[in-house]
């Protein structure tokens, strides 16, 4: 391993904050759960602190390089996990990873748009869409704790991504790419 | 793009699809430039809502403009540190096994609420705070009360059932149950939503109660005002001012009577909660010749003694109201009831506990205590204001001068002590302790032995003085609680500048760790959090 020099940590480290969730969203398009997000992100953390002092023009394609990176690492990932259950076959997820690389420059974007579309649905419905992510939190609890089955909460929370997808969506089209 | 697709790929977010899903959505992805679009655009939100879910919040002073890269500097600081940690295992030839370092567990330390006080709180253990501290989550409070502080000083009264989860500083969801929330400037905007409307605090105090299975949600605002706002539009439906309420049924907006809500308890009240089962053990110890918890004649928070007590001689008609009489509340009462003469009802140690207030000159307390004892223990919590006579009367017999009256006093050096006409000489260890407002348990032990009777007072359970004297029985007879009365002078001299909050006299000479153990019970504070279950 050759970690870059020091001078060049600081920028590793801000390009990778900066970048680090849309790289983190386009590895979970290659796999289905968080804990293979989270080993993938790690390897490609991991890979690309070791080559960052080879990328020519950090500022402006960072991004995208730690993608193809992440691409790489997902497909990598799926050959070692091959005797795991994948849902998605192998040429499917190459072909929807090569083609969230052309996004790579409008995710972001894509992304900041988040708060504002949650802000357009009701303080209630936000909350529990968040609560239905909090890690700590399972949808049987919480389905309990409201007094509905988990169908009947997977239905609202579904319902509720859907809108968020299509506020999202007009707000900045990732069609564009 | 079909609504079915969409469907087909929302369960592929959240892992639920079947045999016949899997060969379906290989097939739809494969052939659709559409679908993928969709698929990448659906990943894209379930990462970022599970990023925005387990970020920790910002701080209050930050809450409005928090730093865009806040969270993500977070995580560049975990990737330093792990890269570190990874270096320097490289360089000591370690093997290296792998360092998660993604932004995603990380918590605030310090957490959104606490949990200052509870009575009687059962939350089901699934969804029960970890240790005192409540960070955003769900929480269900199966039984009792719970009273919590936000970090703004928002301080929010629960009983349960209820189920509620805390979003953040400023918003609250109550799912089923009942809240108070007492919402000072610090926290302006602090909103409850319930599934039918979100209840906008505008700086005030109101209570909020949500019913699923009734679909009932209620507000009444108890100062201040509050919006009630339609939680899809976030219109505004209803503006609610001081003594007002509304009610939605199903979700459309009802009007309501404002109803006091009482049995919910106010900040602080929960510690009365916990002393009147306090109290009710008390009543019932049979070495009880008096106990003057201080609640009012027609009390029923504590059983109503079998009515072996009378009142004192001299009681007049008009006393016979209400009004006058204080209980003793003694489960074997070997004294009279009290006779309230110019003493008046006062706020206690804590809310909606009472106490008596004797600093006018001529307030007192009369009762009798009938019969003659070894050994007696006096015990009152008790809060000085000042003490403009030289000596502050806590009980007191009538006049002095026959053996067997005590005299249980302090002095405006701070000293306490029990005497009696026999034991009046200086007592032999003297502190001055007996500090001006603030509530403090007072208590003197008086025993006869073969070699004399003994006064012993302390405060706080620290021992303050001893007065020895010949052997004398105890029988205080005709006293006055706060006050002194001198039969030749006629005169009330001594009255206590302050107040009294409980009062007990026991027929035995208590311990020191009994002494102390009272004190601890009678402190106001809250308890000590250890674990829920």
């Amino acid at each position: 391993m050759t970690p870059p020099p020091s001078d060049s940590s600081e920028d590793f480290l801000r390009l990778h904050a900066k970048h680090e969730p849309q790289i983190r969203a386009f590895v979970r398009s290659g796999v289905q759960n968080n804990e293979s997000v989270a080993e993938i992100m790690q390897e490609t953390s991991i890979v690309a602190w070791q080559k960052f002092s080879d990328l020519q023009k950090p500022e402006s394609d960072f991004g995208k390089w730690m993608c193809v990176i992440a691409r790489y690492e997902i497909l990598k990932y799926r050959q070692t996990k091959a005797r795991d259950r994948m849902i998605l076959d192998q040429s499917i997820v190459e072909k929807i990873t090569a083609e969230a690389l052309d996004d790579s420059n409008i995710r972001e974007k894509y992304l900041s748009t988040l708060d504002q579309c949650l802000g357009k649905i009701s303080k209630a419905n936000s909350n529990l869409l968040l609560l239905a992510y909090d890690p700590s939190q399972s949808i049987k609890a919480i389905a309990k704790s409201l007094r509905k089955t988990p169908d009947a909460l997977y239905q609202k929370l579904r319902r509720l991504r859907l809108k968020l997808t299509e506020c999202m969506s007009a707000e900045h089209s990732l069609d564009q790419s | 793009m079909k609504q079915a697709d969409q469907y087909l790929i929302d369960r592929y977010i959240q892992g639920n699809l079947s045999e016949e899903d899997i060969v379906a959505i290989n097939q739809l992805l494969d052939s659709s430039r559409e679908a993928r679009d969709y698929f990448r655009k659906a990943t894209l939100l379930d990462s970022a809502l599970h990023e925005k879910a387990s970020l920790p919040l910002p701080e209050i002073a930050s809450r409005n403009q928090p730093h865009p890269l806040l969270p993500w500097m977070v995580a560049a600081a975990c990737l330093v540190l792990a890269l570190i940690a990874w270096s320097k295992k490289l360089s000591h030839n370690h093997e290296y096994h792998g360092q998660k370092f993604t932004s995603n567990g990380h918590h605030q330390t310090q957490p959104i609420a606490q949990l200052i006080d509870f009575y009687k709180a059962e939350f089901s253990s699934n969804h029960a705070p970890k240790h005192s501290a409540l960070d955003k989550g769900l929480y269900e409070l199966k039984s009792g009360f719970i009273e919590l502080q936000y970090k703004n000083n928002a301080r929010i009264l629960m009983e349960g059932p209820a189920t509620f989860s805390i979003v953040d500083e400023l918003n609250m969801n109550l799912t089923q149950g009942k809240v108070r929330a007492v919402i000072p400037q610090s926290a302006h905007g602090f909103t409850v939503h319930t599934e039918d409307a979100d209840f906008v605090d505008l700086g005030t105090e109101f209570f909020v109660s949500a019913n699923p299975v009734k679909k009932l949600s209620q507000v009444d605002v108890l100062s201040g005002e509050v919006n009630v706002v339609e939680p899809g539009s976030q219109e505004l439906l209803k503006n609610l001012k001081y003594r007002q309420s509304a009610r939605l049924d199903s979700g459309i907006l009802k009007k309501s009577a404002f109803v006091q809500r009482t049995q919910l308890p106010i900040p602080g009240q929960l510690s009365t909660l916990r002393w009147l089962d306090h109290a009710r053990k008390m009543a019932s110890d049979s070495s009880l010749i008096a106990y003057f918890p201080m609640l009012r004649w027609e009390d029923e928070n504590i059983d109503t003694p079998a009515d072996k007590t009378c009142m004192p001689k001299g009681f007049t008609e008009k006393e016979n109201l209400n009004w006058y009489r204080l209980r003793n509340f003694a489960s074997n009462p070997r004294a009279s009831h009290g006779v309230r003469s110019i003493a008046s009802w006062s706020s206690g140690r804590w809310p909606k506990k009472y106490s008596q207030d004797f600093s006018n000159p001529k307030a007192r307390i009369d009762f009798e205590i009938y019969g003659s004892f070894k050994e007696m223990t006096l015990g009152a919590w008790i809060n000085i204001n000042q003490q403009p006579n030289e000596l502050t009367s806590i009980l007191s017999s009538d006049g002095w001068g026959t053996p067997g009256q005590i005299h249980f006093k302090s002095n405006r050096a701070g000293g306490l002590h029990c005497s009696m006409p026999s034991i009046n000489s200086l007592p032999s260890e003297y502190a001055s302790s007996v500090t001006n407002n603030r509530w403090i348990f007072v208590s003197a032990q008086i025993q006869t032995t073969e070699s004399g009777t003994t006064s012993l007072c302390r405060v706080n359970g620290e021992k303050t003085s001893i007065m020895k004297g010949p052997i004398t029985k105890i029988e205080p007879g005709k006293v006055k609680m706060g006050n002194w009365y001198d039969n030749n002078l006629n005169k009330f001299e001594r009255n206590l500048c302050g107040k009294i909050d409980e009062f007990m006299i026991w027929d035995r000479y208590l311990s020191a760790k009994e002494i102390k153990d009272f004190f601890e019970a009678g402190t106001p504070k809250a308890p000590t959090f250890v674990a829920l279950k």
